[in-house]
């Protein structure tokens, strides 16, 4: 049981720089899952906490050694590939097997230990096989029991899903979680997908263009995005984003409409930007008529797609059935309500 | 071709027959020649139907080169040849792919440009430096100095001498020093996908024991390739082994002795009426060995030159 520590790390190509000033801290135990769009960074900063790229300032330090400058054997990581990495020329048991081999661990011991991984995975019938011999899940399993038998203090995980069909994806999610809650190792994940990010979390971080954006509870990160990033980032379909300006005390203009919302604090006339969840509009009366384009059918529930002062607006009826309706009247609850500066993108806080 | 009509196969299958005929006919021609006796053979025109003397001529070839101790000559000097190409080229393939250092492309480019310079175009130099291995190094050391130095110490000239003429490290050495292998290796690896490499630096292998226990296996079936075609390419060798062995009895290899099946007018075996059915029963001879292993090695070759084992 180990904690990460990540202080002001930077990482540069060259001149270009793509890791902007990261510091984060990850507790013992925990199941931090990093998200973000790609480019943005969060392969590189797994990778350097493995030990695969150079940190090109700052510092990380796993259980509260500065591993800097240290081999990735040396610093007790085991990784998960997206592409699984096994070595196609070895059986299962070879390829769980090697880190051993490498380490030296005697023929016996290290039977016992393949045996007991692979007991563990479901892949005890599949030992002697070559990668090339197992569907994407066994592969997938193969590639973790590889990561669990050096029993290592920090699991690695990079995009180790994206390469499973959406079935399988679920499965091997709720896998890891089970194999998290029992080992308790502490775990980064990394992923583009948010609804992998928010399922298998305790801590989540949300980084954009090389910088981290907001770190918390998938819970807090979803009814309270830090930024206008974040906001449009998480959920699907995404949070709506309207420009509006701020009226004194508690209420936001857009157009000619007035909207109360929480005692925001700003000066009159300052540009916000007002966020509301589709789920959280109130729908079936309400000041606002919503025309709707098109509607999307997801069985539990319907999105309807309009617009709202000229940007897209869609509103969730859960359990919707019948015709499409052609309009719908709503109405925007003020505890419902995000608001951002138009700015910085940064949340006001809503008091 | 994805048509497939009976008139479109008849036609690609006699296009198909008309080359085989065209590779096997000098084949069978010699095959024929080698089981006739010295009238038959010089009796117009030419035979197609084989005679009952081939066994008769494959002894007398035998013993007339002396192609027992000639094929084993040739049999190590090919194996070297393709063994030592293989260690050399992936060597410096896992060298140029794996590895981020100072001057690489200069290295690859260096190596690349030894493609445009065979064995046959550069014999002189070469055999100048079979003549004497150390003299490139004698040379460096005459022009900066050192051998002077070392002359007013010892009191002794400096002569370098190491003599590869007449030995098998002199008709191995210059065949090895090419770069087609190493462009066979350099695109296989670089097929290898990273994460193979970072997997392995995650269980902790060094870059060695990455080339020993994954690069390596995984490239046999490239190696055998190269083995095959370097075999062929040193076993087929004729004007360096003739230019660096003078003393035929025990260095000769096989090839150089189907020339003493031949004789010309005004050579040291008088100009006898040359024994063209025993020369050809010394062809047969041979080309066996290189046949053997084309056909023990041809899935493999095939496999390694097309497609990649992962």
């Amino acid at each position: 049981m180990v904690d990460i520590a990540l202080r002001n790390v930077r990482k540069s190509y060259g001149k270009t720089e793509i890791i902007h000033d990261v510091s984060l801290g990850i507790e013992s135990g925990e199941f931090v899952v990093i998200l973000g769009p790609s480019g943005c960074g969060k392969s590189t900063l797994l990778r350097m906490i493995a030990g695969l790229e150079a940190i090109t300032k700052g510092e990380i330090a796993i259980g509260g050694r500065v591993v800097n400058e240290l081999e990735p054997r040396a610093r007790g990581c085991a990784m998960v590939f997206q592409n699984y990495a096994l070595y196609p020329h070895m059986t299962v048991a070879e390829n769980i097997g090697y880190a051993l081999k490498v380490a030296g661990v005697s023929q016996a011991e290290r039977s016992a230990r393949i045996a007991r991984v692979a007991e563990t995975l479901g892949l005890a019938d599949y030992l002697d096989r070559k990668p090339m011999a197992l569907s994407g899940g066994q592969r997938q399993r193969v590639a973790m029991g590889r990561a669990m038998i050096r029993e290592p203090s920090v699991f690695l995980f990079d995009e180790p899903l994206s390469n499973l069909d959406a079935k399988l994806r679920v499965q091997m999610r709720i896998e890891i979680r089970k194999l998290h809650n029992r080992l308790a190792t502490t775990s980064v994940f990394v992923t583009h997908d948010q609804v992998e990010a928010m399922t298998l979390a305790d801590r989540l971080v949300v980084m954009h263009a090389g910088q981290v954006e907001q770190v918390g509870t998938p819970l807090e990160v979803y009814t309270a995005p830090a930024s206008l990033f974040v906001a449009g980032f998480i959920g699907s379909p995404p949070m709506n984003l309207i420009a509006c300006v701020a009226e004194t005390g508690d209420s936001v203009r857009i157009g000619t409409h007035l909207i109360p919302t929480f005692q925001h604090g700003q000066q009159a006339g300052t540009r916000l930007v007002l966020g509301i969840r589709p789920e959280d509009v109130t729908t079936g009366e309400g000041d606002f008529t919503l025309d709707v384009e098109f509607s999307e059918e997801l069985g539990v529930a319907r999105h309807y797609h309009g617009q709202l002062a000229g940007e897209v607006f869609v509103v969730q009826v859960a359990g919707a059935r019948g015709g499409v309706p052609a309009q719908i009247p709503y109405s925007l609850p003020p505890s419902a309500l995000h608001l951002f500066d138009a700015q910085s993108g940064k949340r006001l806080p809503t008091r | 071709m994805i048509e497939k009509t009976p008139l479109f196969n008849a036609l690609t299958h006699a296009i198909l027959l008309l080359g085989l005929a065209v590779a096997f006919v000098p084949m069978w021609l010699v095959f024929v020649a080698a089981t006739l006796t010295l009238t038959e053979i010089n009796t117009p025109p030419i035979s197609v139907i084989p005679g009952h003397h081939l066994l008769e001529n494959l002894s007398s070839a035998w013993h007339r080169a002396d192609l027992g101790h000639k094929l084993i000559n040739s049999l190590v000097m090919s194996i070297a040849v393709a063994a030592g190409k293989i260690i050399l080229s992936s060597v410096t393939a896992f060298g140029i792919v794996f590895f981020r250092f100072p001057g690489r492309t200069l290295v690859f480019w260096m190596i690349f440009i030894t493609l445009m310079l065979p064995l046959e175009v550069r014999i002189v130099p070469t055999y100048a430096v079979a003549a004497n291995a150390l003299s490139p190094f004698q040379a460096i050391l005459d022009v900066i100095g050192l051998s002077w130095v070392w002359t007013q110490f010892t009191g002794a000239t400096l002569e370098l001498n190491w003599n590869l003429l007449n030995s098998y490290t002199g008709l191995v050495l210059p065949l090895v020093a090419t770069a087609t292998g190493t462009f066979l290796y350099r695109q296989f690896f670089m097929t290898i996908p990273d994460e193979l490499f970072e997997a392995s630096r995650m269980d902790g292998a060094g870059p060695l024991r990455f080339f020993r226990e994954i690069v390596l296996p995984l490239s046999t079936t490239n190696a055998i390739a190269l083995f095959t075609i370097m075999f062929l390419y040193a076993w087929n060798q004729y004007l360096w082994p003739l230019l660096v062995v003078t003393d035929r009895l025990h260095y000769g290899t096989a090839v150089m002795a189907l020339r003493m099946l031949i004789p010309v007018m005004g050579d040291s075996t008088g100009g006898d009426v040359p024994l063209w059915n025993v020369a050809m029963a010394g062809c047969l001879i041979v080309i066996t060995p290189p046949l053997l292993v084309v056909a023990a090695l041809q899935r493999f070759f095939i496999r390694g030159l097309v497609a990649t084992d992962k």
